[in-house]
């Protein structure tokens, strides 16, 4: 399967980039045809994308053997958890946005391919593989939930100063961003809730220990309770605007700086074997 | 023959609107008008666009000079106005200027507010008028047709007729920077005058049904609620509507604030830190400045709903280039049809030219040959004549699709083939 893999690493930017010009040009222009032709070229890019895991993994292991294929299933999930919500909500202008970031991560993936990979025995296990690939989905759809706050906050902003800029015609509505941030953190908090099932799963397995005392897996542990806290605090009080695009912006920041610190802390992530 | 097409006019351009108003004509003076009109021998057709700012007279006319004094007379004789015309001379355009004259018009490129949209349906209706007329207009009516054409693609193909341009409309278009759908909003409307009426009517166009109409005079708040299927309510009962509505929209002649920032902080909490949009389109201001600071409301008051449509307009002008495209590609298929009335007759009569000679020489020959001799020299005239013409009218079809047509080659046909005196022999025949 390994030589297949080079075409892949061709086709998946141009994919990617061509999906990415439709989006600006609907972004920019408000082009029907651009808005119709930009997220089924993304399903044919992650579609690809899809042939390239299943090539990479060589019905072996899971295909994230380093860094660049980590950030190759950030792209995937990014584009995927866009596609998906831009179906429900049938708003496709913030595409541009988190396809550029795609963009950029699947073109570092592709330049900076590695072709003589070491396969960890962990890779060969199918359930640490679904494990990795549920939490990443999770911490790309609550990330894509923070820029959907941000975006929120830039709007609101543009429009309480009256200012018409860029963000004010481009954007959709304010109502609209809250929607599309709502299901993608709630997309991220489901995804994320089954990526750490999987992971305690994983390390109860082997292990015997349901909880391993890992930094990072505390931290991810406690940041998906409070997200699941913050989400049924809102969900019951109601709440909604600018304040509640601010906390998935600002909650997103703090779990994200938490495993940067953890990571520069600690080194012993999921050293199980 | 274009240039028997011709446009005399007053618009906001060259006439104040004291003079416009006196120049407008009801549908029943138009039509009487044309029924006059055609009576005379210098005019072929006819019709008239009379809108608020404009009044212009479409003519198919061979002799030009009299018409606008005739239009003038007309206003002065026939209507009793009273109009001082040396006050203001109309416009006049010829030819294709007049084509694209009525295109521009209908674009809305010569509108006072650049991209207007209403201009479009009095071009429609002056249409219908036209060909509700009993007099036979075939010039106009297809120039009318194709201006309403021309319009519809302007307004589909470019941005020149996009974005709010009135106060009211930008209100709305403001809303929705917000707001995806108005269906689930309750809109709180502080006044029940003109303006309140207004941005009540435009938001009700774009989906909204719940209304709560405020108003000093209880008589005429019920009314206006009663127009919009409201609720009414008095204006101390605006601190309790304010935790429950989305949208305020201020619009009276009130000299104090109506809501000010104490109450709509006071509801903030009921309201669950709700966006509130805040239009005030009072002068003076009914809602509190102050009101700006807090972050969930978005306060704009006239000044800014100004700035929306000065955006607006210097997008439509960004638009004109393109407009102007599509005006030119319409008036290019408009002069080719135009030209193609003038082509027909001629090749009509060209073919029977040469087949009346062909004709006159085979009865030369009618006693001194054969039956069969005789089909044979018809069968060979046929195709001579057929061959002869062949160039002539392939050319003179290629000419009219080609814009390459100008009367001087017509008239230089019609003089080398005497085809004056063909027609005029048919219709003798025909008498």
């Amino acid at each position: 399967m390994q030589p297949l893999i080079q075409p892949f690493n061709v086709l998946l930017p141009m994919l990617y980039g061509i999906a990415l010009i439709y989006y600006g040009f609907y972004l920019r222009n408000g082009n029907e045809q651009s808005g119709k032709w930009a997220p089924n070229i993304l399903l044919s890019a992650l579609v690809v994308h899809l042939l390239y895991f299943i090539a990479r993994s060589n019905f072996q292991y899971f295909p994230i053997t380093n860094s660049f294929d980590s950030l190759s299933m950030v792209a995937f999930s990014i584009a995927m958890i866009h596609l998906i919500i831009e179906r429900t909500s049938g708003e496709g202008k913030t595409g541009f946005f988190f396809i550029s970031i795609a963009f950029v991560f699947q073109v570092s993936a592709s330049m900076f391919h590695v072709v003589d990979i070491h396969i960890h025995e962990l890779l060969k296990n199918p359930i640490f593989g679904i494990h990795v690939f549920f939490t990443l989905v999770g911490i790309s759809a609550l990330a894509i939930s923070a820029i959907y706050g941000l975006m929120y906050w830039m709007l609101a902003k543009q429009i309480k100063s009256h200012n018409m800029g860029i963000i004010y015609r481009g954007m959709p509505p304010l109502d609209q961003l809250e929607s599309m941030g709502r299901l993608s953190s709630i997309l991220g908090l489901v995804s994320l809730g089954l990526g750490l099932i999987m992971g305690h799963f994983y390390a109860y397995r082997v292990l015997g220990i349901l909880f391993p005392s890992d930094m990072k897996i505390i931290i991810n542990d406690v940041a998906w309770i409070f997200y699941l806290l913050g989400w049924a605090i809102v969900k019951m009080k109601n709440y909604s605007g600018l304040r509640l695009s601010k906390l998935a912006f600002w909650g997103f920041i703090a779990y994200a700086g938490a495993i940067m610190a953890a990571n520069f802390i600690s080194t012993s992530f999921h050293q199980f074997n | 023959m274009s240039e028997q097409l011709i446009v005399i006019g007053w618009s906001h351009k060259n006439a104040p609107v004291e003079f416009r108003d006196k120049l407008f004509l009801s549908k029943d003076e138009i039509q009487g008008l044309v029924k006059e009109a055609v009576q005379k021998d210098f005019i072929q057709e006819v019709t008239i666009l009379s809108t608020c700012n404009r009044t212009e007279f479409y003519f198919v006319s061979a002799n030009t000079s009299p018409l606008i004094s005739w239009v003038k007379e007309w206003y002065n004789d026939n209507l009793k106005r009273d109009i001082d015309f040396l006050k203001c001379e109309p416009y006049t355009h010829q030819g294709n200027e007049t084509i694209k004259q009525l295109f521009r018009v209908a674009s809305g490129m010569e509108s006072m507010m650049l991209g207007e949209n209403q201009i479009l349906s009095q071009v429609k209706t002056a249409h219908e008028h036209l060909l509700m007329s009993s007099s036979k207009t075939p010039s106009l009516n297809q120039l009318f047709r194709d201006a309403v054409s021309c319009g519809k693609a302007v307004r589909t193909d470019t941005d020149l007729c996009r974005g709010a341009v009135s106060i009211s409309l930008a209100a709305v278009e403001l809303a929705k920077r917000i707001y995806s759908s108005f269906q689930k909003q309750k809109i709180l409307l502080v006044g029940a005058g003109e303006s309140a009426e207004l941005t009540a009517k435009h938001f009700q166009e774009n989906g909204a049904t719940q209304f709560i109409i405020v108003n000093r005079s209880e008589e005429r708040g019920k009314r206006l609620a009663e127009k919009f299927s409201a609720e009414y309510a008095k204006l101390s009962e605006i601190p309790e509507l304010l935790k429950q509505v989305d949208i305020v929209v201020a619009a009276t002649h009130s000299k104090e604030y109506l809501i000010t920032i104490n109450q709509v902080k006071q509801a903030l909490d009921a309201r669950q830190y709700k966006n509130l949009l805040m239009i005030d389109i009072s002068t003076p201001r009914n809602i509190d400045i102050e009101i700006h600071k807090i972050q969930e409301v978005f306060l704009y008051d006239i000044d800014h709903l100004e700035d929306v449509i000065s955006e607006n307009l210097i997008k439509r002008k960004d638009e004109i280039p393109s407009a102007e495209r599509i005006i030119k590609e319409h008036s290019r298929k408009f002069i080719s049809w135009f030209k193609s009335l003038e082509v027909k007759p001629t090749i009509s009569l060209l073919t029977q030219y040469y087949e009346k000679i062909r004709l006159e020489e085979l009865q030369r020959y009618e006693h001194k040959v054969s039956e069969d001799e005789k089909n044979a020299m018809s069968k060979l005239s046929k195709g001579l004549v057929r061959k002869l013409l062949h160039y002539p009218i392939s050319h003179l079809k290629g000419m009219t699709d080609g814009q390459e047509l100008d009367p001087q080659t017509i008239d230089t046909i019609w003089r080398l083939y005497r085809l004056e005196e063909m027609k005029d022999s048919e219709v003798e025949k025909s008498e």
